[in-house]
């Protein structure tokens, strides 16, 4: 059984729930036609954020919605309005987790407006137009053409400024993914609460104005990694790396991503030099369970951007782990990123887990935390079979479907004298030249320049 | 799908590793709709490949050049590039997976002479332009620049 905080939900959940679903229900039929009983349910959303900043957006957008085809400015309202649910129920789940961890509240991150560069404006302004169709065709009912129709204007926003890497990244992700799903048999076979989440978090992030955390330069810091979670989709993938930063006398846990964009072909532990292309030293030595020297830049929310290492020395992962477990300031997700989906709160077990009725969890504060292996990549490094057998675990609790879970990210089995995880992986990967990529390097060498 | 299924942010849908995937014969290899479209390499000349396709439910291929010039290959059977990018979607998406996306039988999408042989169609002449474009598209991600910002967005993916 989970532990006390977390056993119930927090006040406020169900009612954000019933309301999110109310607005994914909308978006599987499309803004195009919307049924009274619809229509009833948006003004009631519209009703529930009386008083909210958001509010005066709500209604406008909900009346513009339920008067006839909703336009841009209207799907953008009700995108917000459902990224707030979604954010306040992130935030009631967070503080039930630190209350079990005993981690104070620390203040919200400090954020400043960054502008989208001229060049990517209407590349943005094409992706939104896209998104509007999807809302009004319905996320459920979405021909195969209204998805290769976007191809064209995906290729340039990748490649038109870093300045728009995420929502790339995320439309990519997105468009792949309605190529691999569609045509769908039935209207609810469509993934409803991730597309909303997709078409939702993509039509926000193409806006021209972006609060980003702020950041101030540091140099020299150690940062010592104990855990790296691999993210992926079909072209991009990410080092997510998990690390103690001692800077200025002070100790804190961090948060560094290194990404790189992935070529269809790499695949399997090949696939890490989607990253070690760029940044080869500094995953070669994480992977080697070393420290680093760093400098770059520390994010209000705890990213530290990195931009110049040096090697370091060995590091033993459990103990920065263990250590890391006591600190107090910690990597927070920033105020416009809030969603559930986000809370990735890294734990360390010291204990072997437990087995009830065929369910692996984890012992945390008076209860256990099923183990999920729903989110386990390829490139982790890790099997069930290691984790059922290991009696340390580093991992990430997360909340999904409703639901807490610990995602295991590397295991120690018992008697073992170095622990499974994606180290091994990224090391090896490191030893040897991608041969996958140095085909293909030399085929873009041919081909790309000829063309242009 | 199953309500809690329909309630998750996250569905991971990772692709195993392919063995044995010989990148340099058939440099790209993809599935867009019913089709199985790649790039197969000429062999004598680096500069030039053979863009292919295979249609499930039709039937109909084409095979040709970058420059559209057709396969000297074709036949009613299509030809060895056909053949081989097809063993290719195999290794990468294994049969049930070609299967389920082609809306095929998983004991014909085994090889090329099974799956051709499960519809007979006829060649199809199509420009190799829109294959090229995608295969040059691909090409691209292994020039792009490489980030050390966070992507707080790639949470959602563990795929592909």
């Amino acid at each position: 059984m989970l532990p006390p905080p977390l056993r119930s939900a927090p006040p406020g959940f169900a009612e954000a729930s019933a309301a999110l679903t109310t607005l994914d229900e909308v978006l599987l039929g499309g803004f195009g036609r919307l049924a009274d009983s619809q229509k009833d349910a948006l003004r009631a959303l519209a009703r529930a954020f009386d008083g909210s900043p958001l509010g005066p957006l709500v209604t406008d957008s909900v009346n513009a919605a339920c008067s006839g085809p909703a336009q841009e400015a209207a799907m953008i309202g009700l995108a917000a309005a459902r990224e707030a649910l979604q954010g306040a129920s992130a935030d009631a789940l967070a503080a039930q987790l630190n209350t079990l961890l005993g981690r104070p509240a620390q203040d919200a991150p400090a954020t400043t407006t960054v502008d989208a560069p001229a060049e990517a404006l209407g590349l943005l302004s094409n992706a939104r137009q896209w998104l509007v169709e999807l809302g009004l065709a319905g996320l459920g009912q979405i021909e195969p053409g209204a998805v290769t129709a976007f191809d064209a204007s995906l290729g340039e926003l990748q490649l038109v400024s870093p300045a728009v890497l995420r929502p790339a990244t995320l439309l990519t992700g997105f468009h792949q993914e309605l190529l691999s799903k569609l045509p769908l048999a039935a209207l609810t076979d469509a993934p409803r609460a991730r597309w909303a989440d997709l078409w939702s978090r993509s039509l926000l992030a193409c806006l021209p104005k972006q609060p980003r955390p702020t950041e101030e330069p540091i140099e020299g810091a150690k940062l010592s990694p104990f855990m790296v979670e691999a993210q992926h989709h079909r072209n991009m993938v990410s080092a997510v790396i998990w690390g103690v930063l001692e800077h200025g006398g002070q100790q804190r846990v961090v948060r560094s991503t290194l990404s790189g964009w992935r070529v269809d072909a790499l695949a399997g532990e090949e696939s890490w030099w989607a990253v070690l292309r760029g940044f080869e030293s500094a995953l070669r030595e994480i992977g080697e369970r070393r420290a680093l020297t760093v400098s770059g830049s520390l994010c209000s929310s705890g990213d530290l951007i990195l931009k110049k290492t040096a090697p370091g020395q060995p590091i033993d992962v459990a103990q920065v782990a263990s250590a890391a477990m006591a600190l107090t300031v910690w990597p927070q997700v920033a105020p416009t990123d809030r969603h559930p989906a986000q809370l990735a709160i890294p734990l360390f077990i010291n204990s072997a887990p437990t087995r009830d009725e065929g369910v692996l969890s984890v012992p945390l504060g008076d209860g256990l935390v099923p183990i999920t292996f729903d989110r386990l990549s390829p490139l982790q490094g890790l099997d069930a079979v290691t984790v059922a057998k290991s009696d340390r675990l580093w991992g990430l609790a997360r909340f999904d479907g409703g639901a807490w879970s610990f995602q295991p990210l590397a295991a120690q089995a018992k008697g073992a004298k170095t622990p499974s995880g994606p180290w091994d992986g990224i090391a090896a990967a490191a030893k040897t030249k991608s041969s996958t990529l140095v085909i293909l390097n030399e085929r873009a060498g041919k081909l790309l320049r000829k063309k242009s | 799908m199953s309500d809690s299924l329909a309630r998750r942010s996250v569905i991971a849908a990772p692709r195993p590793s392919p063995k044995g995937r010989k990148v340099k014969d058939v440099p790209f290899v993809e599935l867009r709709g019913k089709r199985i479209q790649g790039v197969i390499s000429s062999g004598s000349d680096i500069e030039r490949v053979y863009c292919a396709f295979y249609e499930a439910g039709t039937g109909n291929f084409y095979c040709s050049t970058n420059n559209n010039r057709r396969c000297g290959g074709l036949g009613g059977g299509g030809c060895k590039h056909i053949v081989e990018m097809v063993g290719e979607a195999v290794k990468v998406f294994g049969a049930d997976g070609l299967a389920a996306a082609l809306g095929l039988d998983a004991s014909v999408t085994g090889n090329a002479r099974s799956l051709m042989a499960a519809a007979r169609g006829s060649e199809t002449k199509e420009p190799a332009s829109e294959v090229f474009a995608r295969f040059l598209n691909d090409l691209r991600y292994t020039e792009m620049p490489c980030s050390n910002q966070p992507i707080p967005e790639l949470s959602w993916f563990i795929s592909g």
